[in-house]
């Protein structure tokens, strides 16, 4: 497994290294910007990062030959998960980092932002891998792209929901936010999708001819 | 007790249907595995190694039954495929790095020192090689945990002659151990010609001959003689034929010919085009 991680971060650091690039720019770009698009796009960059990293792993058959080394299949697609967290978390606190320094030159601290960088945001971020990766992992990258196409329109539907939920057209509402309670329980719900997700693409694997 | 034990292994796709096929590699011995393309030289290793499941039949390495989910052999066994299969961003010593945790008895120093002998750059992307580097570069990785098999998958094509030679000293040198054993398929007959000790046939997914290969060339020869000329053997005694406007080729028993037939000895390569080309009758 450690082999297998070390191999994914060398790739990440190689193929997504732009991808750092967008979450600096939208991370300063948050600190001014009131819209969840700016803390939604990065993260749903993060998401399919290792949506990139098993096309990449089809394209040099990297898949085929790890599957003759000796880690199991479950190994090789826990790896991929274990990205998606690190990417997830990663993300997260660097927009929590921001999100603070603009809260800070702004408008003072405010725990529905923190609630909204902090949960809902890792929640919708964790829903686009958690959705796409037994697709990809049952049919590959490349007809898995169907799943991945869906996931990205469903993705922005509920970021436009919750932009509008949070920023309401009409200015005489009050601005509306979740309860805490609603924030975490929104977190927990997408862990426990994105745990059902990797056992479903342990199974698919498992099964699937390389 | 064999290296390893292959039984009626099958395989069925929509237009190609795998086996059933059995045979053995016996320890400190070297399995040229030849077919045209398609035959199912690749299906055969993937089948080996796991990558796609069988219908039907079993898998033995050194005695012991292996499962689809068994991983732990793997250990033991060295692998190069068609393609190789490294990222193509990784250089070879990165690739060190990554290979190194995943096997008990990995050895950088022999990885190190097998990448010099080939002559594989340590510091270049794997994408940026010529496919013969890449080739050489997968079987360093292939001998640098100690396996006691090897499988190799057109893993000395796209060499030069001279690197070639290289790798075939390298097998040889892994048979020495007679624990050792390798399964390797090609279409560079001269070179398995040069390295086999039994050589497999496969033609469309059957395996139409398996044997030693000394022993193919005192078993069999060629027969040239005018076409009409080959009803005077029994029919037993020919395995092959092909016809041409200035007589006719054919592929016999030495042992059910007469002494006085006009034989020549057969190359891998012949008895291989002949029995593609020619039919079978064995």
């Amino acid at each position: 497994m450690k082999g297998l991680l070390r191999k994914d971060l060398y790739m990440a650091w190689r193929y997504c290294r732009s991808y750092l690039l967008i979450l600096l720019v939208f991370s300063v770009l948050s600190i001014w910007g009131e819209s969840s698009f700016l803390l939604s796009y990065p993260m749903f960059f993060a998401g399919i990062i290792p949506v990139t990293l098993i096309s990449y792993d089809e394209k040099s058959r990297w898949n085929a030959y790890a599957a003759t080394l000796p880690c199991s299949r479950a190994q090789c697609v826990s790896v991929k998960y274990l990205v998606t967290l690190l990417c997830i978390l990663g993300t997260t606190l660097v927009l929590l980092l921001f999100q603070t320094i603009g809260m800070a030159v702004r408008d003072g601290f405010s725990a529905d932002r923190y609630m909204l960088t902090g949960c809902l945001i890792p929640a919708a971020g964790i829903l686009v891998p958690a959705l796409l990766l037994p697709a990809v992992f049952r049919f590959g990258a490349e007809k898995g792209r169907i799943a991945y196409f869906a996931v990205v329109i469903a993705f922005f539907v509920l970021l436009a929901l919750l932009d509008l939920f949070l920023h309401p057209e009409d200015a005489a509402a009050p601005a509306g936010f979740l309860p805490t309670w609603v924030c975490l329980t929104a977190l927990a719900c997408a862990a426990l999708l994105f745990a059902a997700s990797w056992m479903l693409s342990v199974l698919l694997y498992k099964k699937r001819d390389l | 007790m064999n290296a390893l034990d292959v039984s009626q292994l099958k395989k069925t796709y929509k237009d190609f249907t795998f086996g059933e096929v059995t045979f053995s590699l016996p320890q400190g011995c070297i399995l040229g595995l030849l077919g045209e393309n398609g035959a199912g030289k690749s299906t055969l290793i993937k089948l080996l190694l796991g990558l796609i499941r069988p219908e039907s039949g079993c898998v033995s390495f050194y005695g012991k039954a292996l499962s689809p989910n068994d991983a732990a052999w793997r250990e033991d066994v060295g692998v190069v495929l068609d393609e190789v299969g490294m990222p193509g961003c990784l250089t070879a010593k990165e690739i060190g790095r990554v290979l190194a945790p995943m096997y008990r008895n990995w050895d950088a120093a022999t990885y190190s020192a097998l990448l010099s002998r080939l002559s594989v750059p340590a510091d270049r992307p794997f994408e940026a090689l010529s496919r013969g580097m890449k080739m050489k570069l997968g079987i360093a990785a292939a001998l640098a945990h100690s396996p006691k098999l090897l499988l190799l998958d057109e893993a000395t094509n796209g060499i030069d002659p001279v690197s070639r030679d290289d790798v075939n000293d390298l097998l040889s040198e892994f048979t020495r151990d007679e624990t050792h054993a390798v399964l390797i398929s090609s279409h560079i007959v001269s070179d398995l010609e040069k390295i086999c000790d039994y050589v497999a046939f496969l033609h469309n997914g059957k395996l139409v001959l398996w044997e030693e290969k000394d022993r193919l060339q005192e078993e069999y020869a060629l027969l040239h003689c005018p076409r009409e000329a080959l009803s005077d053997y029994d029919r037993v005694a020919i395995v092959a034929e092909t016809h041409t406007p200035y007589g006719a080729k054919a592929l016999v028993r030495r042992d059910m010919v007469p002494s006085d037939a006009p034989l020549s000895p057969v190359s891998l390569e012949e008895l291989f085009v002949l029995l593609v080309k020619g039919g079978t009758r064995a």
